[in-house]
């Protein structure tokens, strides 16, 4: 399957999750796409070093969307934001999945009927093809506890459900 | 198309009202109030980028008299009925809404539909510094943008929570960067 990501999803699973080795592995059999824009938004981010966003390109295909103009009244005319340009290229492209997390985001791309997961989707499909083991699992839930990152309580909810749940 | 004839529902604002009346909200309610009813339409033309109905900038931001005068039109024809202070669509008010809609683009339907879903369900507090901060020029004459903006950093997380608009619009209308207004937020519902 493929996947273009937004930028909070991208940092989630990368930074807070520390997930760079198993996402690495994912990318072999899955695509892992993100927009220019979205990496571009990483790069500004707090202490991104050089070996950081080599990691990022390492795990994610920076690609550059046709802009969907249908969207830009949705977005209040702004192309800005990273998930416009994630949306644009799932509307493109129907077989990939748009990976949000942002509530607004997701509102959109509901909107538009395009497939859609967040970070915790992700997790749980690393979790399904056994990429991540039950250690694994338990550190996500702590790193992202300490994290100041922002996370609605409900996903926060969802991640404990899976973190907690046995392998099958 | 019988009824769109016989009640003129060709008319712009009257189609307006019928098919905004026919659509659910977040909530799942399909009744809308006065001010909900002027919002959510003037968002529609906004996202629509155009003037087909009359709105002026009033107390409470862009409101319009054409859309009022139809809504009582509709109520007289007994194709909208007033429940308390919402408007909900009658029996015949729903068979109009289903003969309007294959008068409509897809595309209008969709502005129309996530119109009412941005909303519908906010508060007047919400609805009204929305549309303000969406539409600045209808801070103008405003008797209430003052004092809603003194209280931005109240509303504008709510409406990032909600999901009605995106971290790098909050962290505008807030005033700070993208990651400032994040990390301000916590850990919350």
């Amino acid at each position: 399957m493929d996947y273009i990501f937004d930028t909070s999803s991208a940092i989630v699973l990368l930074e807070k999750c520390v997930l760079r080795n198993q996402l690495l592995k994912f990318s072999k059999a899955n695509k892992l796409y993100v927009p220019t824009r979205v990496l571009e938004e990483y790069v500004r981010g707090e202490n991104v070093n050089p070996s950081d966003i080599a990691d990022f390109k390492k795990v994610f295909s920076v690609i550059n969307p046709t802009l969907e103009e249908v969207l830009l009244p949705y977005f209040n005319f702004d192309e800005s934001s990273g998930e416009i340009w994630v949306i644009s290229h799932a509307l493109r492209n129907p077989g990939c999945g748009c990976v949000i997390d942002e509530e607004f985001g997701r509102n959109i791309a509901t909107l538009f009927e395009t497939k859609l997961t967040g970070a915790i989707g992700i997790i749980m499909e690393l979790k399904r093809q056994k990429i991540l083991s039950d250690d694994d699992l338990r550190q996500i839930r702590v790193k992202v506890r300490k994290s100041r990152f922002y996370l609605s309580k409900k996903l926060l909810r969802e991640l404990d459900k899976i973190c907690s749940s046995p392998q099958t | 198309m019988t009824l769109i004839i016989d009640y003129g529902l060709d008319s712009p604002a009257r189609a307006l009202l019928i098919l905004a009346l026919s659509m659910n909200d977040r909530t799942k309610k399909k009744e809308m109030d006065i001010v909900h009813i002027h919002k959510t339409i003037k968002y529609f033309e906004h996202l629509e980028q155009k003037e087909t109905i009359d709105f002026s900038n009033f107390k409470l931001g862009g409101v319009s008299y054409e859309l009022h005068e139809n809504l009582e039109t509709l109520q007289e024809c007994d194709l909208v009925d007033k429940v308390g202070n919402k408007y909900v669509l009658t029996k015949k008010g729903e068979k109009a809404a289903k003969e309007l809609l294959g008068t409509h683009s897809e595309e209008e339907i969709r502005k129309l539909k996530f119109a009412k879903l941005q909303i519908n369900d906010l508060t007047q507090k919400e609805t009204l510094f929305f549309m303000y901060m969406l539409i600045p020029e209808t801070q103008k004459y405003s008797t209430e943008f003052a004092e809603l903006y003194k209280q931005r950093n109240v509303l504008v997380p709510k409406l990032f929570l909600k999901g009605r608009i995106n971290s790098t619009t909050a962290a505008k209308w807030s005033g700070v960067d993208e990651k400032t207004f994040l990390d301000s937020l916590q850990t919350s519902d």
